[in-house]
């Protein structure tokens, strides 16, 4: 019988691994914040320009449903390009975790090398992200505008849109979580491919997984204390668990 | 040998548990200065709260199991706990004081009405 590393073996494993490596993994988070909060900030402009200047011209400063929706594909699109820092941020840890160099460089790998297949599953992730959460994102969107909508079932129907989003985004982007590791182990294989093995690794893991997510809850409200701060130094932390527990998988796989 | 190696198998032959790991060194050091500033900032309440929860968190990254906490650790955790603590304690009781005196409320009430022009209910109405 397969033995996997324990939940609290493998948090261990991942506190001594980045040991005195914390400074380049900030470092790279910071880079990341910094490009994707820049092109954000550009397409929220662009959007409030263009409210300021139908307001000038004698319009409405509300914005409609259309804006909103529009909007909301800007900022995908936007989700599915910066996806591809993703692979690089992924090839930081798994050498870290291999004791392999591992500079602030590695997060443009996936622009440089893998940026197809990056892109192919970056969309595959935000899409499933978008969809599962647009009629919750709508009803939020409806309730806040207020235009003669009756409150008590906008925030019902809101509720539940919720609810039924998660259940369904949940255990997919569980399953899916491992693709970006098997795109750096097996660069030869298609998105396609590398998404269907790791859902196919996933099956049965995703339970685990999850709780193991859950087990930085703790931390993760310490960090809400610090307002963020304390997110610097979680985030790496989190991301050499998660990459010691695909390894730990991929060991079980070969038995 | 390097110094911490023999200092361990020192240890483990006296039957003492193993020292510290000194690539933690930063993070515990960490934690104690932010021990020490949370629990002078307590004074002002808010600003006690980040500083104790880094100390929390830089202490607990350096857990390792088998092996005791740097003493710096143990110091920076009691220290942001109670700084924390403290912290929380007179932020609440500071907001619960000026919502419910009527003559702080009136303060507040007079000050919104220099800043923005409007009073206090008026604000915050049409923010939300």
């Amino acid at each position: 019988m397969i033995q996997y590393t324990s939940r609290a073996a493998l948090k261990e494993k991942a506190r001594d691994q980045m040991a005195g490596r914390y400074g380049n993994a900030i470092l790279m988070s910071i880079c990341r914040g910094l490009i994707v909060f820049s092109l954000g900030f550009a397409i929220s402009m662009t959007f409030s320009l263009i409210v300021t200047v139908r307001v000038l011209m004698g319009g409405s400063g509300e914005t409609s449903l259309t804006e909103y929706l529009l909007l909301t594909i800007c900022t995908t699109l936007l989700s599915i390009f910066t996806g591809v820092f993703q692979t690089g941020i992924t090839l930081f840890y798994l050498n870290s975790a291999c004791s392999r160099p591992a500079t602030v460089a590695n997060l443009f790998y996936g622009f440089k090398y893998l940026f197809k297949k990056s892109l192919g599953i970056s969309t595959v992730l935000v899409l499933l992200n978008t969809v599962c959460l647009l009629p919750y994102d709508i009803c939020v969107f409806l309730l806040r505008s207020g235009k003669g909508y009756d409150t008590v079932t906008m925030a019902i129907l809101t509720i539940i849109f919720i609810i039924v989003g998660m259940c369904i985004y949940i255990p997919l982007n569980l399953g899916l979580s491992q693709s970006y590791y098997l795109l750096l182990d097996f660069p030869q294989y298609s998105a396609t491919e590398l998404m269907k093995l790791s859902l196919r690794i996933m099956k049965g893991h995703k339970w685990e997984l999850f709780c193991l997510q859950l087990s930085f809850l703790p931390l993760g409200f310490l960090c809400m204390l610090s307002f963020g701060i304390g997110a610097l130094w979680l985030a790496p932390y989190m991301n050499m668990t998660h990459t010691l527990y695909f390894l730990d998988l991929m060991q079980g796989e070969h038995h | 040998m390097d110094y911490y190696q023999n200092q361990q198998q020192n240890n483990e032959m006296n039957g003492n548990s193993p020292m510290p790991d000194p690539r933690f060194r930063g993070l515990s050091i960490a934690s104690m200065v932010c021990g020490i500033c949370s629990l002078v900032l307590c004074c002002t309440g808010l600003l006690s709260i980040p500083a104790g929860a880094l100390g929390i968190l830089f202490a607990l990254l350096t857990r390792k199991k088998g092996q005791r906490m740097n003493s710096m650790c143990v110091a920076g955790i009691w220290l942001s706990c109670v700084g924390l603590a403290l912290g929380i304690f007179i932020t609440v009781s500071s907001i619960v004081t000026v919502f419910t005196d009527p003559s702080y409320l009136n303060m507040l009430d007079q000050m919104y009405q220099q800043m923005y022009g409007v009073s206090l209910d008026e604000f915050w109405r049409s923010y939300l």
